[in-house]
């Protein structure tokens, strides 16, 4: 018998038997990056911890606070009182239903669409692609809105459509599953991007080795395509789920017409009522944050076991799946899909703006009568209000949008490419908005700004700083899974051939996150127009949004006004977006 | 130029990659970080290049202090002018071949008539002339390590290192650019560090190897030394010496195989805790070959045979537990049967004991 090789005692990197502890450099090397990392955690800290601080401090304490007044003195653990009743565990009840629901209907719509578009040999992906993508700019309440005009028991068009044809109403709308396949819908978009991206960087090599492995096509997809995309696929999930939870808007239009409350729609009551009751409200959101922050960490846990750098520095070519006979049903699932978030809903909103009077008794009849015109518009169009919120309602999005991506992708950066101490941290911290309800995170920076003492409450300053608060989960989750798939050997190749660290990142490794980063910043810019809740509380006369005209509309059962203001508000958004891509697509070719 | 690391540690929170490595390399060398994956060459080069931050210890290029933990220098790597190619080439497909050739020059603010002068000699020299304008993800793997070298020699650095820079391409590709890069060394005098774990490429292409294990450097020598005389059984194993057996002392010039009765006269050893007789298959005589009478001529048993073209391979037992490899000719092979009795004979020259392992090598590389 030969002897066995000498068996290396370990493989990796060698552990050390001494008890000797090391610090991890000499401090002479690192000032400069823990003031950077320090500089992130103040940003971020005003923006994300100190509103999430003050909701805590209100759930403990009789009081909200107030300039001049935080009561630290009386804690007290009585607003809790109001998690456990009855109205809350069914509303939470009711949100937990929504959120699973309409998770699995907007991953399903999404990843279908992203796997067609980004990965089958489907006829028409273009097409695909901009479906896929157009609900997004769609505002869910605009959405939700269009819905009630269309589904709603008795008035709803879809029903008086029913009945010109002779057949009995079908249809209603305020229902739970109502709401679950409205918010589903149109949350998809958030899937679609996600999944999409990660389908189209994958390293086609991975794929080319499990067909050689004996796999076939279908086992290839099971077995690798999809488990590489399951950190985008996950973190999809979880994003929708939180999302959905904590959407007030659509909940509010579409629940509380049926006596549906959600967990949000109970917050919003609770502070509304009359005396406005925001300790106990802010009891009920402490709750919800905790389980969503325990939902995140175990995403976390799950995603950081393996790497998942599909990327390699070698270039990649994709092949397509052959689809086979499902090529053309796979285009008409699509365009089912755009019909019933986009076309039909479109449809009801300009008829019912265009139609003389506010009651419809027949659709066919309408149409044949010629009820409709355009004075409703022309109404809408030459309201000065409308004017001054459009205006506002641009300059926020756009400025919230690319600060966003800037402070999204440093923070994505630090935390996923450099060493520095108590980086993980920034991570977190940048997470937790999606754990604060939106209406909750208003409320929190409500009370921050007026501490503060920086005069901007009251400007659109305030609705930018709001804005980039709400948003920094989604940012830092679209710059982080863009920035896990570039080979971090690209960039240090770079700085060895005489780039400065800052203009390796600008040459190669943000150029090579184009398509990450903008779908980041497109993601910002239209979750910055669809955005309702936040502003909800920050608002003043002078710096009102057209989301909140339109909500304030629809309240007040001004319908007409809301849906006129609703289609030149969805045409706004589509002329951004497009304006964005173009943008976006041209500084490309100017690499 | 030449290099000088002294006392280079490298840790990553408990473990240490790096460990009090000191190695000289002088102008116009070719040294081989050779050693198993996870011995530490990689993360020794990433400091020479600033890419990782060592503990402690001074880096010297040429009268350029690059690093020193005393001094509180840490020269960044954009600055330190070495050429590097990585493994995976990290050739940004976003950019043309001329793009990513020009790369240094355009950081370095030389002039557009100049670059275009530079890039295009430096193509001519790793044969890519004609390539300029082609997409970088529309290359080869052979083309994209020529890329990767044109980019970091046409910056003219004072130093090159290349991290495994021929793992990725097939063996005939292989063969001609470790040619190529030998060829190319010599002629332009560069100061190379290769990393690598195959020792067929660290002997093609070092003036000097060091060995590498454990985040130590274990051995260090020209390319024959290091192959004909490992200092220890587990650099042997690595070398490829087919035969390692555990051997037991019995006097100052003579072991005993564990497990067997077969006793082998040796050149004078060093007497330590674990000792092993290496062997290469080449360097064992068989059948005919075997001299009617002389030392260490054993009797075994043929178990199997591997005929590979030229040669063939057999393993022989010597006894219940002991077997060898033992390299033969074609003829022999055809000649032979499994359960044949042969006569082999292990040369006074062939056998070495060494120790299992060894600590830091204790001399330091001149050249």
């Amino acid at each position: 018998m030969t002897v066995a090789p000498p068996a290396p005692s370990e493989t990796g990197v060698v552990r050390t038997g001494r008890g000797e502890r090391r610090g991890p450099a000499p401090a002479h090397f690192r000032p400069r990056r823990i003031a950077g990392v320090a500089a992130l955690y103040g940003i971020l800290g005003v923006l994300i911890l100190m509103p999430v601080a003050l909701v805590v401090i209100s759930a403990f304490t009789g009081t909200p606070p107030r300039p001049g007044n935080i009561d630290l003195g009386s804690l007290t653990l009585d607003n809790f009182a109001t998690v456990f009743s009855p109205g809350a565990l069914r509303a939470a009840g009711n949100s937990l239903i929504v959120g699973i629901g309409a998770s699995v209907v907007a991953l399903l719509c999404g990843g279908f669409l992203a796997f067609v578009t980004a990965r089958s040999n489907a006829p028409a992906r273009r097409f695909l692609y901009f479906v896929g993508l157009v609900p997004m700019f769609l505002p869910s309440f605009v959405g939700a809105l269009a819905w009630g005009l269309l589904g709603g028991p008795n008035a709803g068009l879809l029903n008086i459509l029913a009945r010109d044809l002779g057949l009995a109403p079908f249809f209603n709308i305020y229902t739970l599953p109502g709401l679950i396949a409205v918010l589903g819908i149109y949350y998809a978009p958030y899937a679609f991007l996600l999944i999409h991206a990660s389908f189209s960087l994958m390293n086609p090599d991975l794929e080319e080795a499990a067909r050689v492995h004996g796999s076939t096509p279908v086992q290839v997809l099971r077995r690798v395509t999809f488990p590489l995309a399951t950190p985008a696929i996950l973190g999809a999930a979880i994003l929708i789920f939180v999302l959905t939870v904590e959407n007030f808007p659509v909940a509010q239009m579409i629940g509380s017409a049926s006596g549906l409350d959600t967990l949000p729609t109970y917050i919003y009551r609770l502070m509304n009522s009359a005396p406005s009751r925001g300790n106990e409200a802010a009891a009920v959101a402490i709750a919800l944050v905790v389980v969503v922050l325990i939902v995140t960490a175990v995403q976390r846990r799950i995603v950081s076991k393996r790497t998942f750098t599909t990327v390699s520095g070698k270039g990649l070519r994709l092949s397509k799946v052959d689809l086979g006979w499902f090529r053309v049903p796979a285009v008409v699932l699509g365009a089912f899909y755009f019909v019933i978030t986009t076309v039909l809903p479109l449809l009801a909103l300009i008829f019912v703006a265009m139609h003389d009077s506010p009651y419809v008794s027949s659709v066919t009849g309408s149409l044949a009568s010629g009820m409709l015109n355009l004075d409703a518009f022309a109404d809408v169009l030459s309201n000065s209000t409308v004017h001054s919120s459009t205006v506002n309602s641009v300059i926020v999005s756009v400025t919230a949008a690319v600060l966003g991506t800037v402070l999204a992708f440093i923070v994505s950066y630090v935390v996923n490419r450099t060493k520095t101490p108590g980086r993980a941290g920034l991570g977190y911290v940048s997470m937790i908005p999606l754990a604060v309800p939106a209406i909750v995170l208003g409320l929190g920076l409500l009370w921050t700004w007026l501490l503060i003492p920086v005069p901007v409450y009251g400007t659109l300053v305030v609705m930018i700083i709001a804005f980039l608060a709400a948003q920094m989960p989604q940012g830092y989750q679209g710059a982080s899974s863009g920035i896990l798939q570039i080979h971090a050997d690209l960039e240090d190749s770079a700085v060895m051939h005489g780039a400065s660290r800052a203009r390796a990142i600008w040459k190669v490794t943000a150029p090579l996150l184009r398509i990450p980063l903008t779908s980041t910043f497109l993601l910002l810019l239209m979750l910055s127009m669809r955005e309702l809740t936040v502003p909800l509380f920050l608002f003043t006369t002078d710096t009102r949004l057209l989301s909140i005209v339109i909500f304030d509309d629809f309240e007040n059962g001004i319908l007409q006004s809301s849906a006129a203001t609703s289609v030149l508000y969805c045409v706004l958004i589509f002329l951004l977006a497009y304006l964005a891509r173009r943008f976006g697509a041209s500084s490309n070719k100017a690499v | 130029m030449r290099i000088s690391i002294e006392n280079l540690t490298l840790s990553y929170g408990d473990s240490v990659a790096v460990r009090d490595l000191s190695l000289e390399i002088e102008q116009g060398e070719a040294l081989v970080l050779l050693g198993q994956s996870g011995c530490g060459k990689t993360s020794t080069m990433r400091c020479v290049a600033g890419l990782e931050t060592p503990d402690r210890g001074r880096i010297t290029v040429g009268g350029d202090v690059l690093f020193d933990s005393d001094r509180g220098i840490n020269r960044a790597s954009h600055k330190r002018n070495i050429g590097m190619v990585f493994q995976s080439y990290a050739i940004w497909p976003h950019m043309t071949v001329f793009e990513n050739v020009a790369f240094p020059l355009k950081m370095k603010r030389v002039s557009r008539a100049d670059t275009a002068r530079r890039v295009a000699e430096t193509l001519e020299l790793v044969g890519l002339d004609g390539f300029a304008d082609r997409g970088a993800s529309m290359l080869s793997g052979g083309q994209m390590q020529r890329v990767a070298l044109a980019r970091s020699l046409v910056m003219q650095p004072s130093v090159m290192l290349l991290d495994e820079p021929l793992s990725n391409l097939d063996a005939r590709l292989r063969h001609r650019l470790r040619g190529d890069l030998r060829d190319l060394q010599h002629r332009l005098g560069l100061t190379s560090v290769y990393v690598t774990h195959d020792q067929e490429e660290a002997l093609a292409l070092a003036d000097h190897i060091a060995m590498m294990q454990f985040g130590r450097i274990v051995q260090v020598g020209r390319p024959d030394e290091i192959y004909g005389r490992p200092v220890s059984a587990s650099i042997a194993d690595f070398l490829g010496v087919a035969n390692i057996l555990p051997v037991d002392p019995v006097d100052a010039s003579t072991v005993q195989l564990a497990g067997s009765d077969v006793r082998l006269e040796v050149s004078p050893y060093q007497r330590t805790e674990e000792l092993r007789a290496c062997v290469r298959a080449e360097d064992i005589l068989f059948g005919d070959a075997v001299a009617s009478d002389g030392n260490n001529i054993i009797e075994g048993t043929i178990i199997t045979r591997e005929f590979l073209g030229a040669t063939a391979t057999f393993r022989i037992a010597v006894s219940d537990d002991v077997d060898l490899s033992v390299m033969g000719t074609k003829q022999q092979a055809m000649r032979c049967r499994e359960g044949d009795r042969v006569r082999i004979q292990l040369p006074l020259d062939a056998v070495q004991v060494l120790p299992l392992e060894v600590a830091a090598a204790d001399a330091e590389v001149t050249a």
